[in-house]
């Protein structure tokens, strides 16, 4: 073993590459990085071959050399020719692309999110989803759909072209609402629980209360509601990824990219927090304000991506606990793996919900419903994983 | 380099625990603070390590204040040892350790830390538990764990709360006397709050006792442990014997805390004449 | 064993308990209580008994008002409400003129309880539409205690003129009332079947395919809806046909990728020739038909523009009035005359003589419009 010695950094390709000795506590430690690195690494690969399997599969099955075509054609129009039928190109990218970068960003922030809260209120159960964050989105899109503009006194509609997309007043609205609300719960949350110590117990509870609030609130929007609103706000509430248009993804990208950011320079903070908010605080963490702010950047990213989604319930919680379960509880290799995980799960879930009655589809809602039961079940009956949580 | 704490008062919300708390501490020093339970000691110790802000008073080291010092440079002169610890989710004990390196990395682990922590598992005897999930640990093993993880953060000031609370006879005896040889060989100071009179007897420099939510005493240890202070404090009737490795806290009301030496049924054979 | 016969008896008190919900709840069915000399089977299918003719009711039905107009049953309609807080106020807003001054504006209709409405209105009769939700199921239980009866009847689609002569039975089918209806049947099939000649006379557009778009719903109808039969009879097919799509309702949401995606398909091998929109209540000006046809485009990025009839100016938009309910047999007339069809009718002159006959102030003009400038504007026909 040897003591001391310079910080030389070992790259990517060193790691995957060298021979590893494993007699050195380097080397284990080198060995338990590895094994972190390519596990994300082969969730990575997996996600980028589902990407490609989404773009070709769908109500009309595209096939392969076509879909290459089309970016090829699109990349190098000289040098490729067109696909051969012209609507694969329309389909690719307006349609499946889109779409498929909407299930990235919403998977990646969801687990994420999921991730990051469970860390920093050390409970294995909290999500963007048990905080009360969706019921508050699924309130302001309740009555956005409800009661339109005029819930702010105002009379808005129509529609604005902006070339690049369509804002649709009804749709802008919902998505302001439930955006709006989600960023009104955590605010709540946090105010509830203030105090010198924003206790990690009194933000769950204040979730909980927050929540039931809000449903109140979407249960009397349903009482007001004709037909086609119930109908609306009922598949909101099921979440699915067909509100995916480029302009979706110019407004979400730059949100989950900075929010990611600040969430992946905590990761050693949210390490130190595992060891209890004493010894984190010990250990140089501003404990208090590190919670706070990690919440709000969580809840700003999900909300953000729920605004255009509707409810995506259970990655927040699944794709964590699948990751932690693997390679341990390290958020700096924790929180790309949840992200990723969050990415395969929802496209997974995705491509089912387009195939399964195609041409028609289901909301993935559904989907992501019995499978975190089942889950969760399995993990329950599963004594050895059980325990770990 | 010197701790120094002077007119201490904490307490949370309008009820006050300690007040009037003054001492100092220095490298190469054994502090211990003693107190029966509900005293303060515990919220001594974290108004210590900055985990609570003291309502009134400072703390400084080396003349600073630590109010004026970036976390993280306090981080690396002051480690604190809860007295339960715990850890989320699934971590390896190699993990937990490496915590302690927190206020040195901004993102990755350098060979230097990795070394450090390495021989902090070592030195705690916990190197052979390094894959193993910390959940998975005896309480006697998880708390070498914890404090391998301080001794990994290298600060200056060890802080403890309890340390020998969850540990046997033999995890205690070789704890505290890694923790005193480092202290002597190192000069790092270490603070521990204790119930334990004979231990602290035994590895302390100096002494500091809580009562009615004031110092009650503060110097040597020889000075201030006494059959006064212990009759006073824990309104305990006891006898303080000379034994081969230094004294000895004998306690004679049936209520008091046992010692190595003490029996319970020798004590009643004793009392009935048998 | 004592586990095993309390398990036994704890089975025993469910059941029954379970039963006794179910006869409770499922009681007559009908609503009616007596051999009566009126019966009708309502559109739920629920057979309605009375001893004698209604001589009163209270509407939580938006057609229902219009339908006793025409029948000239202005003395007979006791109350009116609906379900939402906008559309009771505007609804009243529009009907109430057309009725006796003695009609009550009732609060909105899940807020009631039977005993407010008979306090209200004095009548325990109440019509609803047959597929949307007004009243829930707890408050059709008490209704029934209390002895109300609820009458299901849409009077709009195809059993718009069935729901009329159902409406006619249960008001006792006096002389002014079946008159009243046969003069609306006659006017109502004479439209239709001029259209229908007019049709059978021109050329064969049975490979012209088409899409039906409902706004509100932001879906696609299919082919077992009311409006694509109608329109099936003038003109083409519906574009959906073949799909694949489920046909599990009347529409297919339009914001489902597949959905967009097999039109465009359909679009592409073979051009669609035309897209119908019915639009809404407030589609009466060319501005309003263009607001109407932006957010359908909004809702579908692939095909919204690209589709072909927009791309050759072909997409028509209605008036919600005229493509369902007591004046859906302009509805004909408006399709025909967008497919080039020369019925000889006018659809001013049409609503200008229902005005006459009926007494309602319909609007003579702002029920169809057709697209312009490649999709900037929209022009009125009608």
């Amino acid at each position: 073993m040897s003591i001391g010695g310079t910080n030389d950094r070992k790259t990517l390709i060193d790691l995957i590459r060298n021979r590893i000795d494993e007699d050195t506590f380097e080397g284990k430690y080198e060995a338990s990085v590895r094994k972190r690195v390519l596990f994300i690494l082969l969730i990575l690969t997996l996600s980028v071959v589902l990407f490609f399997v989404a773009i070709a599969l769908g109500a009309v099955d595209i096939p392969l050399i076509d879909v290459l075509k089309a970016f090829g054609h699109r990349l190098l129009p000289g040098v490729v020719g067109a696909p051969s039928q012209d609507y694969y190109s329309d389909f690719i990218f307006k349609g499946r692309m889109p779409r498929m970068f909407l299930v990235i960003l919403t998977g990646f922030s969801l687990g994420v999110a999921g991730m990051i809260m469970q860390g920093l209120l050390r409970n294995p159960l909290v999500s963007p989803f048990t905080l009360g964050v969706s019921t508050a989105a699924s309130f302001g899109a309740a009555i956005a759909i409800v009661f339109g503009t005029t819930a702010i006194g105002v009379t808005l509609s129509g529609t604005i072209d902006l070339g690049i997309m369509y804002l649709e007043m009804g749709n802008i609205l919902k998505i302001l609402f439930a955006f709006a609300f989600a960023m009104v719960s955590i605010v709540l949350i946090l105010l509830l629980s203030r105090g010198k110590n924003t206790s990690r117990s009194m933000v769950i509870l204040s979730g909980v209360v927050i929540s039931y609030l809000f449903q109140a609130g979407i249960m009397a929007s349903k009482y007001f509601a004709d037909d086609a609103q119930l109908r609306e706000i009922t598949l909101w509430i099921m979440g699915s990824m067909t509100g995916a248009t480029w302009g979706t993804i110019l407004i979400l990208f730059p949100i989950v990219l900075l929010c990611g950011i600040f969430l992946f320079k905590t990761s050693v903070d949210i390490n130190a927090l595992s060891a209890g908010d004493d010894v984190a605080s010990s250990l140089g963490v501003n404990v208090q304000s590190l919670r706070k702010k990690g919440l709000i950047v969580c809840t700003l990213m999900t909300a953000a991506c729920l605004a255009f989604t509707g409810v995506i319930g259970f990655i927040g919680l699944m794709a964590p606990h699948i990751c932690r379960m693997i390679i341990g509880n390290d958020s700096r290799y924790l929180m790309p793996a949840a992200g990723l995980m969050g990415v395969l799960i929802l496209s997974v879930s995705d491509l089912f919900c387009r195939l399964i009655i195609r041409p028609g589809e289901l909301p993935v809602g559904i989907v992501l419903y019995i499978t975190g039961g089942i889950f969760f079940i399995w993990l329950i009956a599963n004594k050895k994983w059980s325990q770990r949580i | 380099m010197r701790l120094e704490i002077s007119g201490i008062k904490q307490g949370y919300g309008k009820k006050v625990i300690i007040e009037d708390i003054s001492m100092t501490a220095g490298s190469g020093e054994v502090v211990t603070i003693l107190g029966p339970n509900g005293s303060g000691k515990s919220t001594l110790i974290k108004t210590i390590c900055n985990i609570m802000e003291p309502k009134e008073g400072t703390i400084s080291i080396d003349g600073v204040n630590i109010d004026q010092m970036d976390r993280r440079e306090f981080a690396k002169i002051v480690g604190y040892v809860p007295q339960t610890g715990m850890v989320f989710g699934q971590s390896s004990v190699y993990d937990s350790v490496l915590i302690g390196r927190r206020p040195y990395v901004e993102w990755s682990y350098s060979k230097e830390d990795i070394n450090i922590a390495a021989e902090a598992m070592i030195k705690m005897k916990v190197d052979d538990l390094y894959d193993r999930q910390v959940s998975e640990l005896s309480g006697g093993q998880f708390q070498r764990v914890t404090l391998a993880r301080t001794l990994a953060q290298s600060p200056a000031f060890y802080i403890f709360d309890e340390p020998t609370s969850s540990l046997d006879l033999r995890n205690q005896l070789d704890t505290l006397r890694i923790m005193r040889a480092m202290v002597k060989e190192k000069g790092v100071c270490m603070i521990m709050a204790m119930h334990d009179l004979n231990l602290a007897l035994r590895f302390s420099d100096k002494v500091m006792v809580l009562k009615d939510r004031r110092v009650y005493a503060f110097g040597s240890a020889h000075e201030v442990i006494t059959e006064k202070m212990i009759r006073d404090v824990y309104k305990v009737d006891s006898m303080i014997i000379d034994g081969p490795e230094g004294r000895y806290i004998y306690a004679l009301d049936e209520d008091a805390v046992r010692t190595p030496s003490g029996d319970k049924d020798d004590k009643e054979e004793d009392a009935k004449g048998t | 064993m004592k586990k095993a016969v309390m398990a036994i008896v704890t089975a025993v008190i469910v059941c029954t308990a379970a039963a006794g919900v179910y006869i409770i709840a499922s009681g007559t069915g009908s609503g009616g209580e007596t051999d009566g000399t009126i019966s009708i089977v309502d559109g739920s299918g629920a057979t309605i008994t009375l001893s004698e003719p209604l001589t009163g009711v209270v509407t939580a039905n938006t057609n229902i008002p219009k339908a006793m107009k025409i029948l000239g049953l202005t003395d007979e309609l006791k109350g009116l409400s609906f379900y939402t807080a906008s559309t009771n106020q505007s609804n009243w807003d529009l009907y109430s003129p057309l009725f006796n001054k003695d009609v009550v504006h009732m609060p909105l209709i899940q807020s009631m309880t039977a005993e407010s409405i008979v306090a209200m209105t004095g009548c325990k009769y109440i019509i609803c539409p047959v597929t949307s939700m007004t009243i829930t199921a707890s408050q059709e239980t008490s209704f029934k205690e209390f002895g109300i009866t609820i009458i299901r009847l849409d009077c709009n689609g195809d059993s718009a003129l069935d729901d009329l002569e159902k409406l006619t039975v249960l008001f006792g089918k006096t002389d002014k009332v079946v008159d009243a209806y046969d003069s609306y049947c006659r006017m109502y099939d004479g439209v239709v079947s001029t259209v229908t000649a007019a049709v059978a006379a021109s050329p064969s557009t049975q490979d012209r395919t088409f899409l039906s778009y409902m706004s509100s719903l932001h879906a696609f109808y299919n082919e077992t809806s009311a409006i694509s039969v109608m329109t099936e009879s003038i003109y083409g097919k519906n574009a959906l046909r073949g799909t694949g799509l489920p046909l599990i309702g009347p529409t297919n949401p339009a914001g489902e990728m597949g959905t967009r995606e097999v039109i465009k398909t359909k679009d592409s091998n073979r051009p669609i020739d035309k897209i119908f929109v019915r639009g809404t209540a407030t589609t009466n000006t060319p501005s309003a038909a263009l607001a109407v046809w932006q957010n359908v485009a909004s809702v579908l990025p692939i095909t919204g523009y690209d589709l072909s009839p927009a791309k050759t100016d072909e997409v028509y938009v209605f008036h919600t009035n005229i493509m369902s309910g007591m004046l859906s047999f302009i509805g004909y007339v408006a399709i025909a005359e967008v497919c080039g069809i020369d019925t000889g009718l006018s659809i001013s002159d049409l609503i200008a003589a229902f005005n006459t006959a009926y007494g309602f102030t319909e609007a003579t003009s702002g029920y169809v419009f057709k697209m312009t400038g490649g999709g900037t504007g929209f022009a009125k026909i009608a």
